[in-house]
């Protein structure tokens, strides 16, 4: 983190109100907000909420007209903008991709401005678009208007993180996605701030979406603090999952939100695409259920059953196989097992190696238990339920 | 936008938004400044050539009559010239602007383009040249040769924003041929073809004050025989006159377009 | 003698003379540019200025070649300097017309992006502006030389240089047998160097444009 002491907050704002030539009301009305370090806080409110401009005063895109804002113990009105904002991650809204830059140079836009070597930026960017699960090596070399609105959204949060900022504001990144992407990168988002420790401050329109990726939720209403989650929440076990889904809180909501890495997958007999008689041993064994069949790299090919393998003018017979990755949501993995016809998915590394199956009943049981958290997350879920309901929105 | 600000600021939406009322407000008074201007500098080239001493190469140039006969001709010139252009300029662009929509508009803009390259004076002294007959007419054909492609690509630039599916919609919607044309073509399409007016004029305009090297009469004859007898006060005249006259020209096309611009574009 | 002929005939005057008209035109075009990006950069955050900016520059565009190039010859002697001011100011209108709609059509949120990512109002301008204006610029240069060039022929009537010249010592020789040839030679020789620019405006744009806004 920054290196400042426990006690001191990442963020502080001090009674802050921002007033706009030609407008009576204020952008934002006295506001007091304090954001820890390493904290994940979401800032909801509706557009004209104000949520935009908290943002922007963090970073010096605007000036308070009162009050202080506080970096770290440090007032940002004495550090200089550009300095300050090579410090801060950020994100606007539409999230201004650069239209001429490749993704990488999108990404080390900041740590060029700091003068990182060549070998360092590669480096970053090549971790922060795996980490936000893009291909680094095929993505890099991509132009905005290649990528899809998701992968833009996954650049654009890149881009903010890129020079190791201890803080970073995101101004609705998740707007105009659709809704399985919105909660794919949300948990992805999460994830990556579990791991980064980044103090992280996101903008976004719909609290209880914002309560789906952060447990603090800040509501704004014409620039006034409406309602505050829990500040002293429990800091996450850096692997915990943050797929402690609140009033979304169905099973089918923890669908999208909980991803392949998180179950242990099942075993299946496996055999050798290239070994016949291996083949027909281990469909013997496996008592009318298909055997998966691996390449010589043990990369999933195809299921097959006893009756595929009489020969046939169709060239192979059987079923081709379906693989998903530990990025996967279990609602991705679902879909493709009721598309595959073999109601199950195989299950590989980062090299497309086999590690196991992901079938029907996996999925079941993991939705059924929810393990180890349920003391915890359902009384914390029982708190924003009430804030929510108090909230005028 | 104010300078009082912390100048790494950026401007704020409803203050971009007032300073562009501003120079809504702004770009009006200078419309209706211009003729205001073009007034004055008659005036002051009026006053200013009365207290000239006249000596016998200015004379002649610059009485009431000779300054009359070369405006109408540079007029004629011109008129008949432009005229021309748009004529088969105009319907020109608008069958282009079809193409444009598909493959051949790039080859399009690149010969209209080319085609703003042919030197007027050149193609004016051909046309002398070639007839050596009526040199008032030949001068306009020549600029209407000049101007016609300029023409015809500003205006298929323009009525490319004119999307087909808004024709298609219309008809779709139960507007006749004629209705949708009234009311889709006409209204998007005139501001296009005014542009082609203005582009037509432009050329004619500042094509005829060449002709007078061919033997056309003309305000270029002020400026020729001022540059020829280096007399200035007769190059003055003849520019300040000419300037005027195109601007003036110039004006009028652009409150037409202004006027025709259907109201949200 | 066949026009064919003739051209084989005054083949190296018909080259100098074009190549004293390119580089007129080149000199004029570039003098343009950096006087409407003088005006376009410092600018280009003053909503009013858009329109008046290109107002301006339609209006000295309209005033004709000639009235300009008289003026001029009241207070410069020199013939090529006088040529090189006028087709300048012909060439202002188009330049600017593209820098103002260049620099104001970069994406507000693209700007926030650059300033948010500690870029200071240089490296902003040098970085994410020129270089997103950069094709609406080019394609004003590229009006704007063509402009030029068929205006460019004037400079003969105040001797100065390109082919104008070969196009009055045509009409100056009217009647002769050759008066023709030497002025369609003049005028073919500004059309070769119109398609000759605009080949290399097309070139430019390939080497100089960013692949992601091309």
């Amino acid at each position: 983190m920054s290196g400042n002491g426990a006690g001191v907050p990442a963020i502080r704002l001090e009674g802050v109100t921002r007033t706009v030539a030609g407008r009576e009301e204020p952008v934002v009305s006295e506001l007091t907000l304090e954001v820890g370090a390493g904290e994940l806080v979401a800032l909801a409110g509706p557009e004209g909420s104000g949520k935009s401009t908290v943002l922007r005063l963090v970073n010096r895109l605007v000036e308070p007209t009162a009050g202080s804002v506080v970096l770290g113990g440090e007032a940002v009105a004495g550090i200089d903008p550009d300095r300050l904002r090579r410090r801060i991650g950020y994100l606007p809204p539409g999230l201004g991709l650069f239209p001429h830059m490749t993704v990488a140079q999108n990404v080390a836009v900041t740590p060029r401005l700091l003068g990182w070597s060549k070998e360092r930026m590669d480096e970053r960017v090549d971790e922060l678009l795996g980490l936000l699960g893009m291909e680094p090596k095929a993505d890099r070399g991509r132009h905005p208007r290649e990528l899809t609105p998701a992968q833009a959204a996954r650049v654009g949060i890149a881009r903010a993180l890129a020079a190791e900022p201890p803080v970073a504001l995101l101004d609705d990144p998740l707007a105009g996605l659709e809704r399985t992407d919105r909660d794919l990168l949300a948990s992805r988002l999460a994830r990556v701030q579990a791991r980064l420790r980044t103090t992280l401050v996101v903008a976004m329109r719909d609290p209880a979406e914002a309560a789906g990726l952060a447990s603090r939720v800040v509501v704004l209403k014409r620039g006034k603090l409406v309602s505050d989650g829990p500040s002293g929440r429990a800091e996450p076990e850096p692997q915990t999952l943050p797929a402690d889904v609140p009033e979304l809180g169905s099973a089918l909501a923890r669908l999208a939100l909980t991803h392949v890495g998180d179950l242990e997958p099942g075993e299946r007999i496996t055999a050798m695409e290239t070994d016949p008689d291996g083949t027909a041993e281990a469909l013997r064994r496996s008592g009318g259920r298909p055997v998966l069949l691996l390449d010589i790299g043990g990369r999933p090919v195809r299921w097959v059953r006893a009756r595929d393998l009489e020969p046939s003018e169709d060239g192979p017979g059987g079923t081709a196989a379906t693989v998903v990755d530990d990025d996967v949501t279990l609602q991705n993995a679902l879909d493709a097992m009721l598309t595959a016809g073999v109601g199950a998915v195989a299950v590989v590394d980062e090299t497309g190696a086999y590690r196991g199956v992901l079938d029907f009943d996996l999925v079941a049981a993991a939705l059924r238990d929810e393990p180890e958290e349920a003391g915890p997350s359902a009384a914390r879920r029982g708190g924003r339920r009430r804030r929510r309901r108090g909230a005028p929105e | 936008m104010s300078a009082g600000r912390a100048p790494a600021e950026l401007p704020a939406l409803d203050e971009l938004r007032l300073a562009r009322d501003a120079g809504a407000g702004l770009r009006i008074a200078g419309f209706l400044a211009v003729p205001a201007l073009l007034a004055l500098a008659c005036a002051g080239l009026w006053l200013h050539v009365r207290r000239q001493h006249l000596d016998a190469l200015e004379q002649p140039h610059l009485t009431a009559d000779a300054i009359r006969d070369s405006l109408v001709q540079h007029l004629v010139m011109t008129g008949l010239g432009a005229g021309a252009a748009v004529l088969v300029g105009v319907p020109l662009g608008m069958l282009a602007a079809r193409a444009l929509g598909r493959g051949g508009g790039r080859a399009l803009i690149t010969l209209g383009n080319v085609a703003r390259a042919a030197p007027a004076l050149g193609v004016l002294v051909l046309a002398a040249l070639l007839v050596d007959e009526r040199p008032r007419y030949e001068a306009a054909a020549a600029l209407a040769a000049v101007a016609v492609l300029p023409v015809a690509r500003v205006v298929a630039v323009g009525l490319r924003r004119v999307d087909r599916s808004l024709i298609e919609a219309a008809r779709g919607v139960g507007m006749t041929r004629g209705e949708a044309w009234r009311r889709i073509s006409l209204p998007l399409g005139l501001p296009a073809a005014l542009a082609g007016v203005r582009v037509a004029l432009g050329i004619a305009v500042a094509g005829a004050a060449l002709a007078a090297y061919t033997g056309a009469g003309g305000l270029g004859e002020l400026i020729r025989d001022g540059i020829r007898d280096e007399r200035d006060v007769v190059i003055l005249a003849g520019a300040v006159l000419l300037g005027v006259l195109a601007l003036a020209l110039d004006w009028f096309v652009r409150l037409a377009e202004a006027l025709a611009r259907p109201r949200g574009t | 003698m066949g026009f064919v002929d003739h051209l084989a005939d005054r083949w190296r005057t018909l080259v100098e003379l074009a190549g004293e008209h390119a580089a007129l035109v080149a000199i004029a075009v570039a003098l343009a540019t950096v006087v409407a990006l003088a005006l376009a950069i410092p600018l280009r955050r003053r909503p009013w200025a858009a329109g008046v900016l290109v107002g301006a520059g339609g209006a000295l565009l309209a005033v004709p070649s000639l009235a300009t190039l008289g003026l001029l010859t009241m207070v410069i002697d020199r013939g090529d300097l006088a040529a090189l001011i006028a087709l300048a100011i012909c060439a202002v209108g188009p330049v600017l017309r593209g820098a103002v709609t260049g620099l104001r059509g970069v994406d507000p949120a693209t700007l926030e992006a650059a300033s948010g990512a500690g870029m200071g109002p240089g490296a902003r301008l040098m970085r994410i502006e020129l270089p997103l204006a950069w094709p609406a610029i080019l394609a004003g240069m590229r009006v704007a030389t063509a402009i030029t060039l068929g205006i460019g022929a004037i400079a003969a009537v105040i001797d100065g240089p390109g082919l104008g010249e070969e196009i009055l010592l045509g009409l100056s020789r009217d009647g002769a047998s050759d008066a023709l040839d030497i002025a369609l030679g003049g005028v073919l020789g500004v059309l070769v160097l119109g398609i000759l620019f605009e080949a290399a405006y097309a070139l430019a744009r390939r080497l100089t444009v960013p692949r992601g806004i091309r």
